[in-house]
């Protein structure tokens, strides 16, 4: 056993005990990090010497009998999305290639505090806006299942980073599924916490009424501990609510499913053509390891979410999109295209430093929000989207968790996702965005073959039902099992960490 | 037939409130006569991931303005994003509250050009970012050269209080009365110095003229209505109106059709 | 209704985003494969199966409001590292092409 394959709670365990350092645990991942990176490409930035110093401060701390924290050395990925002092923060952006937030995010403060270290930056896509890593501007990450294949999106490099074992933890952010489609892509745990749960201080912004900071892991005892770090009350942000928040660990230290309503919605039935095999078999198998553990199965009807939550989300991802990314504009810091006049440096700039997708976000959200078209479009989808969330609402009288497939499929080979097909990809996740619940995806196994995939599962909860979510999962994974780190494929000749 | 001219003007005016900090961040709002970008922060500078938190001792001036004023006040706070490119706006768009301003429906006495009294109908006051400031060349020769302008974010984001009037004024002087009676409501309050010079208290006018038959009182045409800032005492507000009424009492006399435009008082010419 | 070439430049011209002749065809058909499915709602609540008479558009809930910040400045610490960020600066101001007045 390796100590990168440990998961974080062993490795914190074990630095705080004195059985290992935690720069031994940091250079087993950055070995793993440098093993994998040609074949993967999952990171934009190693900070391997920020990290080295991180844990040297841990060691030392732990050398003069004083306790580092819950996180005592362990190692943890950040999405590039995701502000930290000293490292570019390039959303895989030629616009922030080169610029340097002159602050952590809240949530980086927070697990800072907490003894982690920072080995890195995530491969993502483009300003977060995709669901296959495809949309980064640098280089596409791969799946550690199977490299000819996506490890999902957008925080993919993340997924693939905690799959392949660079670091048990790994944050990133979920707008629409961000999180969740990339984790059930790669085998291990997902979370989308409740909109205003996690502080999104110093992390760039897509859509500010869906984004949340969302933890990866391997173990649902370390979304746990992951959670129970990073959703601190942060007075500096005015979302973020107030007040104590509940004991994930007690919620996965003894979980239980007696008793517990998990639903399955019936409206998916008339979905089954775009829904692969392989993830309903998941959702049946989760289902009945539900049933056997006490739960009851029920059914709910959530028939406005099924049939207007993409076009729901397409509108307001946009609309929020082109309003967050209209500060790029090469006046203040990132890119600058000098032009001859203020117009035609802004044109030039956002004309060079947004990526395809990133230009048809904003145009499209620009479109949706201007003149006869806003109420047709901005304000026919933002009263759906309340109808939506009472939907939920009404719902969740009924159940305690929701069950469904993460993604319509196993993670897809990469170049082949467009059009209608990518439009519905996120056709699973996206609702809890809207409704700002909290949702998870875990693991229920791979599909057969001779390169098995992992297939994924989601559950969602009612507002502030993290430790309902982390209890099922806890539960569940009695009978499953944890993730597992994916073995690394043989190293090819022009593999190289960037 | 006797034919009489009739100046519909309400006013546009904005408020510095008296903070010691901006409206989202907490960079000093002493602002006046400093060194350019000496007080900017990754908040008001629109760094992204950087967010706003409401400054409370603004919400409060706004809100003791909006009861002296007597409007309703609402019991929470909305904002929204107001969008437009342009130099001296560092996110590319405002915070402001374009639906749902703080309070609404208010009224003002005045002493009308007659000394009777006469009420101005409030329509609005609403809280909102101001923006930075953008300068061609400095007076001492520094920053030459045709090709650059520069942008300062000191004043970027400081809190303002917008108190919008219904066209209730029918004269520069019934104008400057009221922004007279505004400035000297807002510093009795200390909501604001009310300093026009130093632009913490800003008027913006909307002046149109109806030409009504003096005998029937019909009214038969109204001037495009024009938008005139940058006047920066009671006295550039008057000659500012007089001088743009009388534009539009010709234009409605010869037939000619202006333009609706924004126009801006040049005080040493005395035209807008 | 069809998106023309035309609306689309119009429209990278709002938002300030240059396009070349290639993206504005790709974003053309984009825009024409796109908007139908964006109108989804507005048409289902034309045609009776979607009911959005009275419901109000979407608000994020904040069910404890935030409490104010106070009013209290503090010194901006920042303000050398945010001019050093500047594609251009001189003399503590952010360069940006002449702006001719009332521009």
């Amino acid at each position: 056993m390796q100590l990168y394959e440990l998961s974080a709670t062993e490795m914190a365990r074990g630095v705080r005990a004195g059985e290992f350092s935690a720069s031994e645990v940091l250079e087993s991942c950055l070995g793993r990090i440098e093993e994998g990176e040609g074949a993967l490409a999952a990171m934009i930035t190693v900070t391997a010497g920020k990290a080295r110093e991180e844990a040297a401060l841990v060691d030392g701390m732990v050398a003069r009998g004083e306790d580092p924290g819950p996180l005592a050395g362990v190692p943890i990925i950040l999405k590039d999305n995701i502000c930290m002092r000293g490292a570019p923060v390039t959303c895989a952006s030629k616009m922030l290639e080169n610029w340097v937030p002159p602050y952590d995010a809240a949530v980086v403060e927070m697990a800072a505090a907490s003894g982690a270290l920072f080995p890195g930056k995530a491969n993502m896509d483009e300003f977060a806006m995709g669901n296959s890593g495809e949309f980064s501007v640098f280089t596409h990450p791969s799946n550690p299942w199977d490299t000819d294949r996506a490890p999902g999106g957008s925080s993919g490099g993340c997924a693939a980073a905690v799959a392949a074992g660079y670091a048990p933890l790994a944050l990133g952010t979920d707008t629409g599924g961000s999180v969740r489609q990339p984790a059930s892509f790669c085998g291990i745990y997902g979370l989308k916490p409740t909109w205003g749960l996690a502080s999104r201080r110093g992390v760039v912004p897509l859509a500010p009424t869906m984004d949340q900071v969302g933890p990866f892991a391997r173990t649902a005892e370390d979304l746990a501990l992951i959670l129970s770090i990073i959703s601190a009350p942060d007075g500096g942000d005015g979302t973020c609510r107030p007040g104590q928040r509940p004991d994930y660990g007690a919620a996965v230290a003894t979980p239980s499913l007696k008793g517990k309503r998990v639903a399955a919605i019936r409206d998916l039935e008339g979905l089954s053509s775009l829904l692969d095999d392989a993830v309903l078999e998941g959702l049946s198998k989760f289902l009945d390891l539900c049933r056997g553990g006490g739960a009851e199965i029920v059914d709910v009807s959530l028939p406005v979410t099924v049939e207007f939550g993409p076009p729901c989300y397409h509108v307001l991802s946009r609309a929020e999109a082109a309003s967050s990314l209209a500060r790029y504009d090469g006046v203040r810091y990132g890119l600058s295209k000098r032009g001859e006049s203020l117009s035609e440096l802004y044109t030039l700039t956002r004309g060079e430093g947004f990526g395809p997708e990133s230009k048809r976000r904003v145009l499209m959200g620009t479109w949706v929000m201007s003149g006869a078209n806003f109420d047709e479009y901005y304000t026919a989808a933002a009263k759906t989207r309340t109808l939506i969330a009472r939907e939920f609402d009404e719902a969740f009288k009924g159940c305690d968790i929701i069950a469904l497939p993460t993604a319509p499929g196993p993670a897809f080979i990469k170049g082949t996702q467009g059009g209608e097909r990518m439009r519905m990809a996120n056709l699973l996740t996206l609702p809890p965005n809207l409704a700002g619940l909290p949702a998870l995806s875990m693991n229920m196994g791979f599909t057969g073959g001779d390169k098995p995939l992992p297939v994924g599962v989601q559950l969602i909860a009612s507002r502030w039902g993290e430790a309902e979510l982390l209890n099922a999962a806890a539960a569940v994974e009695k009978s499953v099992g944890g993730a597992t780190v994916a073995s690394l494929p043989a190293r090819g000749k022009e593999g190289e960490a960037r | 037939m006797t034919v009489r001219y009739v100046p519909v003007i309400g006013l546009e005016i904005h408020v510095q409130l008296a903070t010691e900090s901006k409206l989202f961040c907490r960079c000093s709002a002493d602002y006046f006569g400093k060194a350019p970008n000496a007080h900017i922060c990754p908040g008001c500078m629109g760094l992204p991931g950087a967010m706003p938190i409401l400054n409370g001792r603004a919400a409060e001036l706004a809100v003791r303005a909006g009861i002296a004023l007597s409007c309703k006040i609402r019991d929470r706070l909305y904002f929204d994003r107001k969008h437009y490119f342009y130099a001296d706006l560092s996110k590319a768009y405002q915070i402001s509250q374009d639906g749902r301003p703080v309070a609404e429906g208010g009224l003002l006495k005045i002493r009308s050009d007659d000394g009777t009294l006469k009420p101005v109908r409030i329509t609005r006051l609403h809280l909102e970012e101001d923006a930075g400031k953008l300068v061609h060349s400095a007076a001492d020769g520094r920053l030459e050269g045709a090709e650059n302008s520069y942008a300062d974010y000191n004043r970027g984001g400081m809190a303002l209080a917008e108190i919008v009037s219904e066209p209730d004024l029918s004269s520069p002087g019934e104008a400057r009365e009221y922004a007279a009676r505004i400035r000297q409501l807002v510093r009795y309050l200390a909501v604001s110095d009310g300093d026009m010079e130093k632009g913490s208290l800003r008027v913006d006018a909307n002046v149109s003229v109806k030409q009504v038959d003096a005998d029937t009182g019909e009214v038969l045409a109204w001037s495009a209505r024009a938008e005139v800032k940058n006047m920066n005492s009671l006295r550039a507000l008057e000659r500012a109106l007089e001088y743009e009424i009388r534009r539009h009492r010709e234009a409605l006399a010869s037939g000619e059709r202006l333009e609706r435009e924004t126009r801006h008082w040049n005080e040493a010419e005395g035209v807008t | 209704m069809t998106i023309t070439e035309q609306e689309i430049r119009a429209l990278a011209e709002t938002a300030k985003v240059g396009l070349t002749d290639g993206e504005v065809t790709a974003m053309t058909a984009y825009f024409n494969d796109a908007v139908p499915f964006c109108g989804a709602m507005a048409r289902a609540a034309r045609e009776g199966r979607l009911d959005l008479d009275g419901v109000p558009p979407y608000a994020p809930a904040v069910e404890e409001p935030p409490a104010p910040g106070e009013d209290r400045a503090v010194p901006s610490p920042l303000r050398d590292e945010l001019l050093a960020a500047a594609p251009e600066a001189r003399d503590g101001f952010f360069v940006v092409p002449r702006i001719l007045e009332e521009e």
